[in-house]
């Protein structure tokens, strides 16, 4: 396993822990992008990320997934 | 027994569907998050209970983030509900169980209704209802809204809570979490006024967030506590998630997989193909529209205008009435569609034959967009470039909602999250996107010029709305919230749903604008029997004629303009009939950009309050002024 930030993600990850500021905090995680939460990033590109979170589809715009942290299994990217 | 229930949860999981199979009404129902942004409410009678039943705008949590969470959590606080009942997506509970984790804190009696149970089965998702009502202490409802299934369940449930009055205890939460919690709790609760008192919990926690209509209220906290107070909201949130993923883990068993990408949802992030994917199928829609409208929405009624209504109704009267001003309202004193200005002439041909028939098919084309889940879609490519000029992805959906009415498209801009991005996209609602009914006449008014005119018009609306997008973006202050979108999946539109929320929508137009439609007839009418056409042109030629350079009866629709602006685009070849093709050009960009109709306006009065609403009308001014200067100027100029 190894950390990586969000925008460098392709496949499935692990969400960390993040020093958010804490409305964003709040927002994401009322959101379904809690830490701990496993996801499966579907489509990445200059506008941001597309994941799926527990049978749902979020988009996180780059800027925000910038801040994201994740743990990827080292075969993932 | 009277007893208000409220219909909470997550934009887009059913809350209508739900609202509509227990009440009976057609609250509009659509397959993207913000389409309810006010409240609906309704009836249900069940064992000698009378129920008043409100739909809540969709909210991801208490701690509002826009308008419409801010509407919603209202109605909890403000408008004392006996029941709140929670819906949440029966294939994603871990991310719902956190707002329900919210709920319970409210103290309020609660009631977890899982809804789409029928996708979840179909994904393999089991749930255990009953250690899920243990763990949480409410009752869980398993519903499939669409079918009807579970709705006899819920009432009864909604009926047992009522007679029980049972509320849940608050959450579980790590100790140091809860104490710190408890302390902030007692120190609100002297602080709240008596009407608030009952959710001191539920504000503790909010407070801790970092929510600011209570944030005065922490001004003289000890200082221990307020050194703790943003620790302590991280610490609240990250608790609450692990405990909705440890209940989850108890209560359901996952096997497989609720959600199927398409390939355009993979190709969204990449701004070039997302962009062109979008507006290419928007496009291709328009085109479709454009000639369905044409060949059937117009040819057909017309047909029938002339061949039956009009000799009959027309024929009969001007035999039966004696001349003067009662046969000079109904027929006019001419024939055809655009001399007559009578109200059963023009008007009923604008109402019935003309924009109605155009409206029905613009609204099951706007029914089935909405259904499909595209346009939520629109907001990811083109959140981009709606940044800089100010607004953000998110307003797609107001945009597109407004293209059909602005008055629901001014609402809908409740869901996006700094003042700023609801001005620029009320803005741009005011100058860049006709209305449905607009555009019908702006098509068959101005198209029948040749379709270059009507593309020529686009193409200068969407101009003045980038360039003045751009400077009120540099210009007006505010922050930028990044772009976090859930998108819903994608689902094939039901005929029945589309049908019925083009009637519902055709209806309000009936009811609504069919009077100003007349209105509008009758009082150019009455400009014209009167002669004070004649004063009105004197007065503005100047800048009618000399700037815009149109006849200077053209004044008259645009006084009718404020009253509705497809009567005013209609009114135009009546009026000022012998335009010629640039002039009708510059006629109908200067009646689409000089005001808004008088719908339109109150409501952003309503929105936005007088201030902003007040400078939205001086930049329409000045844009009129400048841009019809400029397209007169160029008419002017190809006419030699």
């Amino acid at each position: 396993m190894h950390d990586c930030r969000l925008s460098e993600v392709e496949g499935p990850a692990k969400l960390a822990s993040t020093e958010l500021e804490l409305k964003l905090l709040n927002r994401l995680i009322s959101m379904g992008l809690a830490p701990g939460r496993e996801i499966l990033v579907i489509s990445r590109g200059r506008s941001g990320v597309l994941l799926e979170v527990d049978n749902s589809m979020i988009f996180v715009s780059r800027k925000v997934a910038h801040l994201l942290s994740c743990e990827v299994d080292d075969h993932g990217r | 027994m009277d007893a208000k229930i409220v219909l909470f949860g997550h934009p887009n999981v059913g809350k209508s569907v739900l609202f509509n199979q227990l009440t009976g009404l057609t609250a509009v129902v659509s397959n993207y998050p913000g389409t309810t942004v006010e409240v609906y409410e309704g009836e249900a009678r069940v064992e000698g209970f009378r129920l008043r039943i409100l739909d809540a705008p969709g909210a991801y949590s208490l701690l509002a983030t826009n308008e419409a969470e801010d509407v919603a959590r209202r109605l909890l606080l403000e408008g004392k509900p006996d029941v709140v009942v929670h819906v949440a997506d029966a294939t994603s509970l871990k991310r719902h169980l956190y707002l329900t984790l919210e709920l319970m804190e409210l103290g309020l009696p609660l009631i977890l209704v899982l809804n789409q149970v029928d996708r979840a089965e179909k994904a393999g998702i089991e749930i255990d209802k009953r250690e899920l009502e243990r763990v949480l202490g409410i009752p869980v409802v398993l519903t499939a809204a669409v079918e009807g299934r579970g709705i006899g369940e819920l009432l009864k449930t909604i009926v047992d809570v009522l007679r029980s009055r049972r509320a849940p205890s608050p959450p579980k939460l790590p100790p140091e979490v809860e104490g710190c919690l408890t302390k902030l709790e007692e120190h609100l609760s002297d602080r709240l006024p008596p009407e608030l008192g009952r959710f001191a919990r539920a504000l503790a926690s909010l407070t801790a967030l970092g929510d600011e209509e209570f944030g005065h209220l922490t001004e003289d906290l000890p200082s221990e506590l307020r050194e703790r107070l943003e620790g302590l909201g991280r610490d609240l949130a990250l608790a609450r998630a692990e405990l909705a993923n440890a209940i989850c883990e108890r209560a359901v068993v996952s096997r497989g997989r609720a959600l199927k990408p398409s390939v355009i949802d993979r190709l969204l992030v990449r701004p070039a193909a997302g962009l062109a994917i979008a507006s290419s199928i928007m496009l291709a829609v328009v085109w479709s529209m454009l000639a369905i409208i044409h060949e059937i929405a117009h040819r057909l009624p017309s047909t029938l205008y002339y061949g039956f209504y009009e000799p009959i109704v027309r024929g009969g009267l001007d035999a039966a009435l004696p001349d003067g001003l009662i046969k000079y309202i109904l027929i006019g004193d001419s024939p055809g569609i655009y001399s007559s200005l009578g109200l059963l002439t023009t008007g009923v041909f604008f109402v019935f034959f003309m924009i109605l028939p155009c409206l029905f098919i613009l609204y099951l084309v706007l029914g089935i967009l909405e259904d499909s889940g595209l346009l939520p879609r629109l907001a990811v490519p083109f959140d981009a470039p709606l940044r800089k000029v100010g607004a953000c992805g998110e307003a797609m959906c107001p945009i597109v909602a407004g293209s059909g009415c602005s008055i629901v498209g001014v609402f809908a801009t409740r869901i996006l999250r700094t003042e700023k991005a609801r001005f620029v996209a009320s803005f741009i609602q005011w100058i860049g996107v006709p209305c449905m009914a607009e555009q019908v006449m702006i098509w068959l008014v101005l198209g029948s010029y040749g379709p270059i005119y009507v593309a020529l018009l686009y193409a200068i609306l969407l101009a003045t709305t980038v360039a003045t997008g751009l400077i009120l973006n540099a210009l007006l202050p505010g922050d930028e919230e990044p772009l976090i979108m859930e998108l819903p999946p994608w689902r094939r539109p039901q005929l029945r749903n589309v049908l019925k929320k083009t009637m519902v929508r055709l209806r309000e137009f009936l009811l609504k604008g069919t009077p100003l439609v007349l209105l509008g007839v009758l009082v150019v009418n009455l400009l014209y029997y009167t002669g004070l056409i004649g004063a009105l042109a004197g007065l503005l030629e100047p800048v009618v004629s000399g700037l815009f350079n149109l006849p200077s009866h053209v004044v008259a629709a645009l006084v009718i303009g404020v009253l509705r602006k497809d009567v005013a685009v209609g009114m135009l070849k009546a009026v000022a009939p012998g335009m010629t093709a640039p002039q009708m050009l510059t006629a109908v960009t200067v009646v689409t950009l000089y005001f808004p109709c008088v719908g339109s306006l109150v409501v952003t009065l309503k929105e936005l309050g007088p201030k902003r609403t007040l400078l939205m009308i001086v930049i329409m001014t000045i844009i009129t002024i400048a841009v019809g200067g400029l397209v007169g100027l160029l008419s002017r100029l190809s006419l030699g």
